[in-house]
């Protein structure tokens, strides 16, 4: 999953990002509205966390732009400012939740999680496939009860593939879900993740979980037990 | 036109009116007096007239001076004509009386006055109610030796004092009818000179009222200077209010975010972390208490009025998107037309922060009522959640108290609430809902 923080504090922006990386996100940074806008624009999210109090470009401004340019990703607001009037004029420009500072990190992901779960139509942050389990919350996924051994990348790939199930998911897409901007893209090394995910989950190939559509890309084909 | 004594219209109006007292008055009283000095001429001239004819009918016969039995004026000879004729002479003899002055017993001695000039030919004067004439003429009566002698003409007074008290009293009723005519028409005159200040006053207590935001401008030369400034004083205090609202936001801005990183920081290093967290937590509930208490409107900022349901709706939509995952129903029991009046900002902050606990603790259906009677405005926010046990109810409303102690860092939300609302000089209370949950009612008075 990637993530989209703009934030016009140096330390905050930081703070955030490296949470965001160490629970598994690929996360971009941007300091004000404008680049967060050019961000938004150019490249692929699942998800933006945006301060209100940005220069150049406000907050509400950027939400109602992205809006505008018809991007559906969930946008969480971060506000310092927490009046009402401010909470209901961003979330009526197109946020999704808001929270206020000073926050606990603890309070933001699980409101992240929790949008990202909305947004790929799931109630609860565990879904299951058959034996499949994936837990979007703790980051785990397990294979007949039992936690699989995966590395962030795996895990990125399994979660973004089951979020967007029965949906054909290019190389492209994948790769830009996965790293950060900064990342030097190539594009065979999909290919490999997607290869230890098979063996990981399916190792006598009877399940077969990702499809390979030719020249398209990759669908996860498990129908959900209860969603 | 409450205080009469400080009103500028009563004040105008009292002292045109006793300018005019004081007008009318000297005007009957100089009337009057030119009225008698007319009066005493003409009886003067008629009396001197009526000695001439004494005097003419005088003659000297045996050293005697001798009246005809008949005289020219007919009311010497009749009794009660108030007409009386006398002759005397320097020694004070009354040579001759006229038969009218048998009626009255007049000394003519007493009728003179005290300093008659002998150098005199003629003198006239008022006495003791009698008009008194004496003609004065030098004769030679016996031996040659000239004498003084007084031809005395009296007159009573008494149907020429009537005449001037009946005139008295008809100028007097007619100075009157006029001043009263004059005051009425003045009355108006300033009553209708006055109506653009009438107006001007209406329309500012409208502004009080919320009625009006800004005075009209159709006012005459004189005023529309003073209803221009008015109105800039009004957008001045307006956008000073803004101002001084967007810097307190921006410090809390400022203060908020440092304050964040400081609070992620100690999370996973600090050895005394759970300590500093609470100091970190007094910290942000005392900068937002105090911002929330700076930014509260002041009362002469409470004037407008806004329909509840605007606030109401923004919120919902607001809240509906927060907690999609619920499917909370809202039900409203409000007429649309249900006005709060106030400072928006304030019924935002009070609903929001309600609203935000219904939404938050529901378990899917939020009622709001609303009645705006005489008294004031009463709201009621039900909810189906677990409500609020009544032992909690005091600490949820006091400062720092949260309903939801799983969500840490979201604010100290009904403490504000109770701020604002006490600020109206109203009142908060938590009690049960019918639908289970907690019923949260806000009564603001009018």
């Amino acid at each position: 999953m990637k993530l989209l923080v703009v934030e016009d504090e140096a330390a905050m922006r930081d703070t955030l990002a490296k949470t965001f990386t160490d629970q598994k996100f690929a996360v971009d940074t941007a300091e004000d509205g404008e680049q967060g806008l050019f961000m938004a624009r150019e490249y692929s999210y699942d998800l933006a966390i945006i301060d209100l109090g940005l220069p150049k470009i406000t907050g509400i401004e950027l939400i109602s732009t992205i809006r505008s340019l018809n991007k559906k990703f969930p946008i969480m607001v971060l506000t310092a400012r927490s009046n009402w009037q401010e909470k209901v004029e961003a979330l009526k420009a197109g946020a999704d939740d808001y929270v206020v500072k000073p926050f606990h990190i603890e309070e933001v992901l699980a409101r992240i999680n929790a949008l990202l779960r909305r947004s790929g139509g799931h109630a609860s942050s565990q879904q299951s496939y058959g034996p499949l389990t994936i837990d979007t919350a703790a980051k785990k996924a397990a294979i007949n009860e039992e936690v699989m051994e995966l590395t962030s990348y795996e895990y990125n790939t399994l979660e973004y593939l089951i979020h967007h199930a029965g949906k054909i998911i290019s190389k492209t897409e994948l790769t830009e879900h996965l790293y950060d901007q900064d990342f030097d893209l190539d594009s065979n090394v999909i290919e490999v993740f997607i290869g230890r995910l098979r063996k990981k989950i399916d190792p006598n190939n009877t399940l077969k979980p990702i499809t390979t559509i030719r020249r398209q890309g990759y669908r996860f084909d498990l129908k959900a037990n209860n969603d | 036109m409450t205080n009469l004594g400080n009103s500028a219209f009563s004040k105008i109006l009292v002292t045109s009116a006793l300018v005019f007292i004081g007008l009318f008055a000297i005007l009957d009283y100089g009337i009057n007096e030119l009225f008698y000095a007319n009066q005493l001429d003409s009886k003067k001239a008629e009396l001197e007239l009526e000695s001439l004819l004494l005097v003419t009918s005088a003659s000297i016969e045996n050293n005697q001076i001798n009246i005809p039995e008949e005289l020219q004026e007919k009311r010497f000879d009749d009794l009660n004509t108030g007409l009386y004729g006398y002759i005397t002479n320097a020694d004070q003899q009354l040579l001759w009386q006229s038969y009218s002055s048998h009626s009255i017993a007049i000394n003519p001695q007493n009728l003179k006055p005290s300093n008659t000039s002998t150098d005199n030919i003629t003198s006239f004067y008022y006495k003791s109610g009698y008009f008194v004439f004496i003609h004065t003429v030098t004769w030679e009566i016996e031996e040659d030796k000239p004498q003084e002698i007084y031809f005395v003409v009296v007159e009573n007074a008494y149907p020429t004092t009537l005449a001037r008290n009946d005139f008295r009293k008809k100028i007097r009723f007619r100075l009157t009818i006029s001043a009263v005519l004059f005051f009425a028409a003045l009355f108006v005159i300033l009553r209708w000179g006055s109506q653009p200040l009438f107006k001007l006053t209406r329309e500012i207590k409208k502004i009080e009222a919320g009625e009006l935001d800004r005075t009209t401008d159709d006012y005459p030369v004189e005023l529309s200077l003073l209803s221009e400034n008015i109105n800039h004083l009004l957008s001045a205090e307006q956008s000073q209010r803004e101002r001084f609202r967007a810097t307190l936001a921006d410090l809390a801005h400022s203060l908020k975010t440092p304050l964040a990183l400081i609070q992620n920081e100690i999370n996973n290093t600090h050895p005394e972390k759970d300590q500093l967290q609470q100091q970190l937590s007094r910290m942000n509930d005392i900068i937002q208490h105090q911002l929330q208490r700076a930014v509260l409107s002041q009362p002469s900022q409470r004037t407008e009025n806004h329909l509840l349901i605007t606030a109401v709706d923004d919120l919902s939509e607001a809240l509906t998107k927060v907690y999609r995952e619920k499917h909370v129903s809202l039900y409203k029991f409000f007429n649309q037309e249900t006005l709060f009046k106030g400072d928006p900002h304030d019924l935002m902050e009070i609903l929001g922060n309600i609203f935000d606990n219904a939404w938050k603790n529901c378990t899917a259906n939020v009622h709001i009522k609303a009645i705006n009677n005489h008294r004031g405005l009463t709201i009621e926010i039900h909810d189906d959640g677990p409500g609020i046990p009544e032992a909690q109810r005091h600490e949820v409303l006091s400062r720092g108290g949260r309903l939801d102690s799983q969500t840490p860092g979201q604010g100290i939300g009904l403490d504000i609430v109770q701020d604002i609302v006490a600020s109206y000089g109203g009142q908060l209370t938590i009690s049960d809902s019918n639908l289970g949950g907690a019923l949260f009612t806000i009564f603001l008075p009018v």
